[in-house]
């Protein structure tokens, strides 16, 4: 049998392995996005708070998960977690990990795009008799939304090529999947052009997807 | 629990210069060749806009771990033995240079072309321009 034969062969015997991977790799994902812009909106509100007290202590908790790597944080939480009596699962841990440093990257890419729109409409909305909340949802939430799009979905898909990390605690996903493989198989690198198109499948959806939302709301600011 | 640091902190040293070290050639290097693969992408002949494109397409779209493990694979798979830091190192150079070529792309993209027009009118050649008008 030929090179090309002998790949497509073991690749079509490894596919549904790899679909099983690239599942868990696909529910990593989703469960960590809702998870993380949650916990972005949640740092946002401290963060863009005028008193210090509750400003400074954010500040330094968004810098210390932007500045540390995850692959780091995830041990940290896999490891550590234990250690206070708490057993998640690998799965749990990782979900936690991604969710917490993307929901620091969010909180600072919300407020850079609420402070993008000029402080002059904060003020003309308060002078119609506006109440502070008031003019966020109808002044600054609506232009902001607008803005946000084109860095929230690098942000996503960011998160979806970090999902690759929580292999290294042991999450059967896709790259995990497939450094087991290459141990059984010895066809290293074909395996790993494989799991890299599994990824970029994903990765060009969500990208086109933020691009046709973009696309849609142009022209709408 | 924390004398265990203070027993392997020569261990955590050594491998903190290590990071440094490889953080150091990774992003020279990285931003280096981005930066050339960036102005390809941006004025260079159509087939190697495709190309390049192409490359940064790919490379973005994938996480940096399985480029690693490409790139620590790839090279026995050619009949190279190069040890672990390079192959990692050479695998990170390549993803750098996706990113840093994109910013340089779309940067270069960003000057008007209006601007570029007006040199050619000038009379000035394409990497005199590139040189002395749109780089800066």
């Amino acid at each position: 049998m030929d090179y090309l034969a002998q790949t497509s062969v073991l690749l079509t015997a490894l596919f549904p392995k790899l679909l099983a991977g690239f599942l868990v790799t696909l529910a990593v994902a989703a469960t960590a996005m809702p998870i993380a812009l949650a916990f972005g909106l949640l740092l946002l509100a401290p963060r863009m708070e005028r008193s210090t007290f509750f400003r400074f202590p954010t500040i330094g908790f968004i810098e210390l998960l932007r500045n540390t790597p995850l692959l780091v944080q995830i041990y940290l939480i896999y490891f550590g977690l234990p250690l206070v009596g708490l057993y998640p699962s690998e799965f749990a841990c990782g979900v936690l990990g991604i969710a917490m440093q993307h929901g620091a990257f969010l909180a600072e890419t919300y407020r850079g795009a609420i402070e993008s729109i000029p402080r002059a409409q904060w003020d003309a909305a308060r002078a119609i008799g506006m109440g502070r909340l008031r003019v966020f949802r109808y002044v600054i939430l609506p232009q902001a939304i607008l803005k946000i799009l084109g860095p929230l979905g690098n942000q996503l898909i960011i998160l979806i090529k970090d999902t690759s990390l929580v292999s290294a605690i042991g999450v059967m996903e896709l790259t995990m999947t497939g450094k087991m493989a290459i141990e059984r198989s010895a066809a290293s690198v074909e395996i790993f052009v494989a799991i890299a198109v599994f990824y970029l499948v994903l990765t060009t959806a969500l990208g086109s997807a933020v691009r046709l939302l973009e696309y849609r709301t142009a022209g709408r600011h | 629990m924390f004398n265990v640091l203070t027993a392997n902190l020569p261990y955590l040293l050594r491998g903190a210069i290590i990071t440094l070290w490889m953080a150091l050639i990774v992003v020279t290097l990285g931003t280096l060749l981005g930066v050339g693969l960036g102005i390809v992408a941006a004025v260079g002949g159509r087939a190697l806009r495709a190309l390049v494109t192409g490359y940064i397409f790919i490379l973005r779209g994938i996480p940096v771990l399985v480029v690693m493990f490409l790139g620590y694979y790839a090279f026995p798979a050619m009949g190279y033995r190069v040890n672990a830091y390079v192959a990692v190192g050479v695998a990170q150079i390549i993803y750098v240079s996706a990113f840093a070529a994109e910013i340089v792309r779309s940067a270069i993209l960003s000057v008007p072309s209006g601007q570029i027009a007006a040199a050619k009118g000038l009379g000035m050649r394409r990497l005199s321009i590139l040189s002395q008008m749109v780089l800066p």
